[in-house]
């Protein structure tokens, strides 16, 4: 690079910058373009949305400021209230299920299968599936009341088989079940993370006559606790995000009776259905800082739990 | 007896006799019929392109008959083209709301009553009284559907076709069960005690009635049966704690007696709502409560012969609950750059004769004078039928007075959703009118 650049002309009139001065500015003027994006397409709009979060909004009329009435009326709606209900039920079952499923699969692959490509291929498929409005609908039919799922069922013997879909104790494992089929994004972590464990340290364990269930105790889960934490944290952060599984499956309108109303189907009806943009606006902030809140702990937390190989020496 | 060409005549007037009256003597007579040679109207030649967006909520049926007409209109005048999507009523309102948001609804899309007051007051839709004798082509126009479309002063929509609630039945399916076909001229109780009949001589798996309970349709029927309307004219809740009890006890008591389909059925068809989803269509059920409209809708998806009969009637001195409704309009955006070809293509959808044959009565009877005599020889026994009940119901309907206000949407959904937590959810029907009548006052305040 610097061999190529010192032919150009360095321009004159910019002297009092130097060297270092000069490609910091060349680099934020390639910065840019991703800069306005950032200011104009996220910054921006998520500081409007905060305070379009303490005004009555409709979309069309200006809004209106009422302080924080918004925030003061979601301790009081009990759809609110549910809806954080159901997404607490939701995403303390889907991500430890879905962590499991991936480590499980992870440790299985890891033992040097034949083919391992293929395999891997295969678990991930779904994870570039799941989220799609298709797998939603297919899903929709296969638990449907006249769907593959019941068929099996009756055929198992069941004679009237519950209709998953559409019983509220039900509805939400099926979405739970989604969920979790698309363990394959931190399957794949997984499996990276377990192929950087040296092997001596299994060997050594072996010699000093440490069976499996041990080993996966003592060099395993330590070793792989950096990527856990990765993995824990990303999964939570779209567990309490998610929307379309939820909002395909139940044509919108979180049911049966509310069972499968996760906070973002409750925020997209207030916000869209009800044109309350406001109300909507506060919940999504609500959201927001509990993210926040619950990343930052589970960081704090890491200090316990969460073991960096290079750092203990 | 009347041949079929003298009672659509015949219909025909009574449906335009009442709706003309009721307007009073300040409306305009209606102008003599157009000559049948009058040109379709089109855009100004050359003078405007592009492409029209269409949105309309329904099912399949529709969805092909409208695109035949967008079809015939590209070939008439070529320098329009279309986009157009459609879905179920509930998610197209929520896509069209996103869109209004966005400022980008489609040019051309298709309006509901409940919804038009809430467009007009928040000026996004164009008034289309310039139109009027031009691009709408509207001299023939019935003045009583007409003027569903007008607010304000202004014309916001023009509807696509007349209904009247009704409730559609399996006739088949009540003929191999053994029993006497309904009268018709069942009350609430007749109808109940002839559902729980029913329901024991039909085949395991099949029930007399759908769940209506989560339907504001009839809902609204039952409300109007008291002589009032479901909202005041300042748009709050008109209805008392004690009307939604009555009205949620009523189903429940008809779950009791195993004489509506179970809830999870009613669930599904709540969160799937096309004509393909329907209990009644699917032979799980022998009752349907819905607009006249949905006779041709159903009937094509099965092998049983349908018919359609009033919904219940209240106690006896109560007066019809029953109302001409226009079953959808089509607005046009505030914010169209093709005012003029939009315009033109609503005029030619209502008009020209092809496209009214296409569309029969699938939306309804039509308005225009015009498009009802082109239609007369080629309606097919569906569409004849539904006329003929439609010209009979009319007459046993009162006007409704008062436009649905912004929140009526929400109340909808929370009547449903409601109403389906007393079976699902092991809900009281006190408590479920109790947490219904509070979330009606508080959607309806905004």
């Amino acid at each position: 690079m610097r061999t190529l650049s010192r032919p150009l002309h360095r321009p004159a009139y910019w002297p009092k910058y130097g060297r270092a001065g000069q490609e910091a500015l060349a680099a934020y003027l390639f910065l840019t373009p991703w800069l306005i994006g950032l200011v104009g397409l996220t910054l921006g709009p998520m500081l409007a949305s905060l305070w379009v979060s303490f005004t009555r909004y409709d979309l069309i009329s200006a809004p209106r400021w009422i302080g924080a009435q918004n925030y003061v009326d979601l301790l009081a709606d009990d759809r609110y209230l549910h809806s954080v209900r159901v997404t607490l039920s939701y995403v303390l079952l889907e991500v430890p299920l879905r962590l499991s499923f991936a480590l499980g699969l992870a440790l299985l692959l890891n033992r040097g299968l034949r083919g391992l490509d293929l395999y891997r291929a295969v678990y991930y498929l779904p994870s570039l599936l799941g989220g799609s409005v298709a797998i939603a609908i297919l899903w929709r039919q296969f638990f449907g009341p006249d769907g593959m799922v019941n068929s099996v069922l009756m055929n198992l013997g069941w004679q009237n088989p519950p209709t998953w879909l559409h019983d509220p104790r039900f509805a939400l494992y099926t979405l739970v079940l989604l969920g979790v089929w698309q363990f394959g994004s931190p399957m794949i972590i997984f499996l990276a993370g377990l192929r950087q464990i040296p092997r001596e340290l299994y060997d050594a364990a072996e010699v000093d006559g440490a069976r499996a269930p041990a080993q996966f105790l003592n060099i395993t889960l330590p070793l792989l606790s950096p990527l856990i934490l990765f993995n824990l944290v990303l999964q939570l952060i779209g567990a309490l995000q998610a929307f379309t599984p939820a909002f395909i499956v139940s044509g919108g309108t979180g049911g049966p009776v509310d069972s499968t109303l996760l906070y973002t189907l409750y925020l997209y009806e207030q916000a869209f259905g009800f044109l309350h943009m406001g109300y909507g606006t506060a919940m999504a902030w609500v959201l927001l800082v509990v993210v926040a809140g619950v990343t930052a702990g589970i960081f704090a937390s890491s200090r316990y739990w969460v073991f960096y190989m290079d750092r203990s020496g | 007896m009347l041949t079929r060409r003298g009672f659509v005549r015949t219909g025909l007037a009574l449906f335009v006799a009442p709706t003309v009256l009721a307007l009073g003597p300040a409306c305009a007579v209606l102008p003599g019929a157009q000559s049948p040679s009058a040109p379709p109207a089109g855009p100004d030649n050359g003078a405007q392109s592009g492409t029209l967006q269409v949105a309309w909520w329904g099912g399949n049926d529709r969805a092909e008959r409208t695109q035949k007409v967008m079809d015939q209109f590209s070939a008439r005048f070529t320098q329009w083209k279309f986009n157009s999507s459609f879905t179920n009523f509930f998610a197209y309102w929520d896509k069209i709301n996103t869109q209004a948001a966005g400022g980008g609804l489609p040019d051309v899309f298709q309006m509901d009553m409940r919804y038009i007051g809430q467009f007009v007051s928040k000026k996004l839709v164009l008034d289309m009284s310039r139109f009027t004798d031009t691009a709408l082509n509207l001299k023939d126009f019935d003045e009583g559907l007409l003027s569903q479309g007008k607010l304000e002063g202004g014309l916001y929509g023009i509807p696509l076709g007349g209904i009247v609630q009704a409730t559609v039945y399996d006739k088949t399916a009540i003929q191999e069960a053994g029993m006497t076909l309904p009268t018709g001229t069942e009350t609430w109780a007749d109808y109940a005690a002839y559902c729980q009949k029913l329901s024991k001589a039909l085949p395991r798996g099949v029930y007399a009635s759908d769940d209506e309970s989560i339907n504001i349709d009839p809902f609204e029927v039952f409300i109007r049966q008291r002589s009032k309307e479901l909202y005041t004219a300042d748009g709050k809740a008109n209805f008392t704690r004690q009307d939604l009890v009555d009205w949620l006890q009523y189903w429940a008591d008809l779950r009791q007696a195993g004489a509506t389909v179970p809830p999870d059925v009613a669930a599904a068809f709540f969160q799937n709502d096309t004509p393909e989803t329907t209990p009644l269509v699917q032979g799980k059920a022998v009752f349907k409560m819905r607009w006249t409209n949905f006779l041709g809708q159903y009937q094509p998806l099965t092998k049983h012969e349908l018919v359609m009969m009033p919904n219940p009637a209240g106690p006896s001195g109560t007066r019809p609950g029953a109302y001409l409704k226009a079953g959808s309009l089509f607005s046009i955006s505030a914010k169209t750059g093709f005012a003029q070809g939009a315009a033109s293509f609503v005029g030619f959808f209502n008009t020209d004769p092809e496209a009214v044959k296409v569309l029969g009565l699938e939306r309804g009877v039509p308005g225009s004078a015009r498009a009802r005599e082109t239609l007369k020889p080629v309606l097919n026994p569906n569409d004849a039928v539904q006329l003929e009940y439609f010209n009979q119901q009319t007459k046993n309907t009162t006007a409704k007075t008062v436009l649905d206000p912004p929140g009526a949407g929400e109340f909808q959904k929370a009547l449903a959703r409601n109403a389906l937590s007393i079976p699902l959810s092991g809900v009281s029907v006190g408590e479920a009118a109790d947490k219904l009548l509070a979330e009606a006052t508080k959607a309806l305040s905004a």
